[in-house]
């Protein structure tokens, strides 16, 4: 909630044109924003495009912002409809491969645990990617975003309960998937 | 598979996360004891959780750019696109009901040039007046009101010039 409040403040002092405002939502947000993106795009260089446009478009977009959902959540629907659009304009999501899998959060000094933990990484993004797209979406903003159901809903274009149903569809077919 | 498990859903979620209570977690951790599907659940939200799709280093600075150059652009479209007194025609200075207005007082004298000569026949009757159809839609009726006024607050500003402009002629 201390976000919440801390946003609104940010969003008012950016919408005034404060730089220092602008540069604290970046900061705050950007890995979010790419997270969803890479979450619809499966690709590191589109997902970063796609990350830059969703933030071009909030700002340009934050006089509309009327505040009836948080801005984090505002903004990563932005990401989501962004990323969606630029994977409709590419074939979207190839295999993703070994090399593209994202790094393990943590440093690892072990050499051969960590070529281990990057071989596990691999094998969660493949599962993953077998995904439908809001399905993917909801496993990945509850458990990398610690999103409610109804934020995911906003975010994905559908009702609390349908976003709550993707999620378990979700965990149900990663369960078949990797255990 | 126990979909309708009770602690399927979120509590794996907290539990992973370190944000459920003590009371709640003991609950948990007791019942995943006993359910393999809650188990195998945990595995995955632990799993997904450890693969975060970490920013390219630079991607914030580059955003950063990105977007304080979309904040430039929006205070430059924000200003004001209307030119200095010295530099406005006459009829911009009001720009808001000028044009209206006159437009509205030209029809106004041409319908008391219409009303002060009754006698003159109208050629043609009906069809002549289809023939003779005013593009703006602003015409006198048979009572005297201008059927067409409500017309006018739809054009624009420059249909409502080019209507003066016509009715001047």
């Amino acid at each position: 909630m201390a976000t919440r409040v801390d946003d609104d403040g940010l969003v008012e002092r950016a919408r005034a044109g404060e730089t220092a405002a602008l540069d604290a939502l970046v900061s705050r947000h950007h890995e979010a924003v790419y997270q969803v993106a890479y979450r619809v795009l499966g690709d590191p260089d589109a997902a970063a495009d796609a990350a830059q446009d969703a933030f071009v478009k909030a700002i340009r977009g934050l006089p509309g912002f009327r505040g009836d959902a948080s801005f984090r959540t505002w903004l990563l629907r932005i990401a989501a409809n962004v990323a969606t659009s630029a994977g409709r304009r590419t074939t979207r999501r190839a295999e993703v491969a070994l090399d593209a899998a994202p790094q393990q959060a943590g440093g690892l000094a072990d050499p051969e645990r960590r070529a281990l933990t990057r071989t596990e990484a691999a094998r969660v993004e493949r599962a993953l990617a077998e995904l439908p797209e809001k399905q993917r979406l909801a496993v990945s903003l509850r458990i990398h975003e610690d999103l409610s159901h109804r934020e995911i809903g906003a975010i994905i274009g559908s009702s609390e309960g349908a976003a709550r149903v993707n999620y378990h569809l979700g965990i149900k077919r990663l369960r078949e998937l990797l255990t | 598979m126990n979909t309708g498990c009770e602690f399927y859903g979120d509590a794996l979620v907290e539990l992973v996360r370190g944000t459920l209570d003590p009371e709640r977690t003991r609950r948990v951790e007791l019942h995943l004891e006993t359910c393999p599907d809650c188990r195998d659940a945990l595995e995955v939200v632990q799993a997904v959780r450890s693969s975060t799709a970490e920013a390219p280093s630079g991607l914030e600075s580059r955003i950063r750019d990105a977007v304080r150059a979309a904040a430039r652009e929006r205070v430059v479209v924000r200003k004001p696109r209307i030119a200095p007194v010295g530099e406005r025609h006459w009829w911009q200075d009001r720009r808001g009901w000028a044009v209206p207005v006159a437009a509205v007082a030209a029809l106004l004298l041409w319908i008391g040039g219409q009303l002060a000569s009754p006698g003159q026949p109208v050629e043609g009757g009906q069809e002549a007046e289809a023939a003779a159809y005013d593009p703006y839609g602003a015409w006198p009726a048979s009572d005297g009101v201008v059927a067409g006024d409500v017309v006018l607050s739809e054009l624009s500003e420059e249909e409502l010039e080019a209507l003066l402009e016509e009715m001047q002629s």
